[in-house]
């Protein structure tokens, strides 16, 4: 790590760049404006930052162009739409290349671009033990709690924990209690 | 049915917080730090072509929890730690004073589990655009363990990086050293 590329190193407390002369000479800086003695771990990516090729399109008249940019030479083809994409343009993905809207598209059921997810495994858990603390509630809350697993029954599940099992405990939970309440009013109804 | 298997490793175990937890997972090419409200879970990548570095500091939590969990567990020791000094038997003292063993237990169960997970840190991790907070590292010898799976992929996807750079000293590509 040569020092002055220290300074593309924002420290994590007052969130300003490191100085080059906080640098020790190790692996440890001290940031000069908020003190914050630090631990660097560095990788060549902190180094090669300046060598890195920003993406540029060049400009055609005529010939293959961009979908999104018509005066972009496209030089990829997307990997799911077939547009013509220029470099600006053009994600590159483990698959190949994507283009924005596809992108867009794919992002809920994609591993490598969803953000968020319910967890219906949980809470259909949820709904069918949760309740027990006020009983009562389950003749409510054990119905939906059916429901809700029925509904995300096929829906994506957590990327890092995939499996049914909390699901399938929930709703056969919840399928009891709806059992106890079913038996339980028709009693009460044939009395 | 076949059991679906994650994509993911794990490496690091679910660190509370409020009303979140979050941990961190290793994905093909990238780290994945999954936070979850429970019925939620929210995903943010880093890829490892990205990462500049990390960044740790010290955290004073392990100091503060050990002081709070040793102190309490002084105060709701001193009943006890009373009758006994005033020659009532030990198993007559404990007897008397088992409603001060629902805060005496957990008490020093902090303060065990704390000693055990060792010192605190907080580890940043250093990207181009910002420098967030690694949220669900916060001991320095699970960051070590982490650090150490995760060091040798980072600096393979970087390979090529390094016959970019010119600049880039022989030192950037060694082990780390904590």
């Amino acid at each position: 790590m040569t020092p002055s590329s220290l300074e593309r190193i924002h420290c994590p407390k007052c969130s300003k760049p490191l100085d080059p002369t906080s640098h020790d000479g190790g692996n440890e800086a001290t940031c000069i404006f908020c003190q914050q003695k630090m631990q660097l771990i560095t990788y060549p990516a902190l180094e090669a930052e300046s060598a890195s090729p920003k993406p540029t399109a060049a400009k055609v008249e005529a010939g293959a162009t961009c979908f999104y940019h018509d005066e972009n030479e496209a030089v990829h083809t997307c990997s799911h739409c077939g547009r013509y994409l220029c470099s600006v343009c053009g994600i590159e993905e483990t698959a190949g290349v994507t283009c924005p809207s596809c992108i867009s598209t794919q992002r809920a059921s994609s591993t490598e671009t969803v953000s968020s997810r319910i967890l219906y495994d949980r809470l259909v858990l949820g709904l069918a033990f949760l309740p027990l603390l006020i009983w009562p509630f389950t003749i409510v809350t054990a119905p939906i709690a059916v429901g809700v697993g029925i509904y995300g029954w096929r829906r994506p599940r957590s990327l890092v924990s995939p499996g049914r099992i909390r699901m399938v405990i929930g709703m056969v939970f919840a399928v009891i209690q709806v059992g106890i309440w079913a038996f339980f009013l028709g009693a009460q109804i044939l009395s | 049915m076949a059991k679906p298997r994650s994509e993911f490793t794990r490496l690091s175990r679910p660190r509370s917080g409020l009303g979140t937890y979050s941990s961190l997972w290793r994905g093909s090419d990238y780290l994945l730090v999954v936070s979850s409200t429970g019925f939620n879970e929210s995903y943010q990548r880093f890829y490892f072509k990205d990462i500049k570095g990390f960044i740790v500091t010290e955290s004073k939590r392990y100091f503060y929890y050990n002081v709070g969990s040793a102190i309490l567990l002084m105060l709701f020791s001193l009943p006890l730690v009373g009758k006994l000094a005033s020659g009532m038997p030990l198993g007559l003292a404990l007897g008397e004073t088992i409603p001060m063993m629902f805060f005496v237990i957990p008490a020093f169960l902090v303060l065990v589990v704390n000693l055990i997970k060792g010192p605190s840190c907080k580890v940043a991790i250093a990207t181009g655009l910002q420098t967030p907070e690694l949220r669900p590292v916060g001991r320095k010898r699970a960051w070590r363990k982490i650090l150490a799976k995760i060091d040798g992929p980072i600096r393979e996807a970087q390979a090529n990086l390094v016959t970019i750079s010119p600049s880039a000293p022989a030192e950037s590509s060694g082990s780390p050293s904590m």
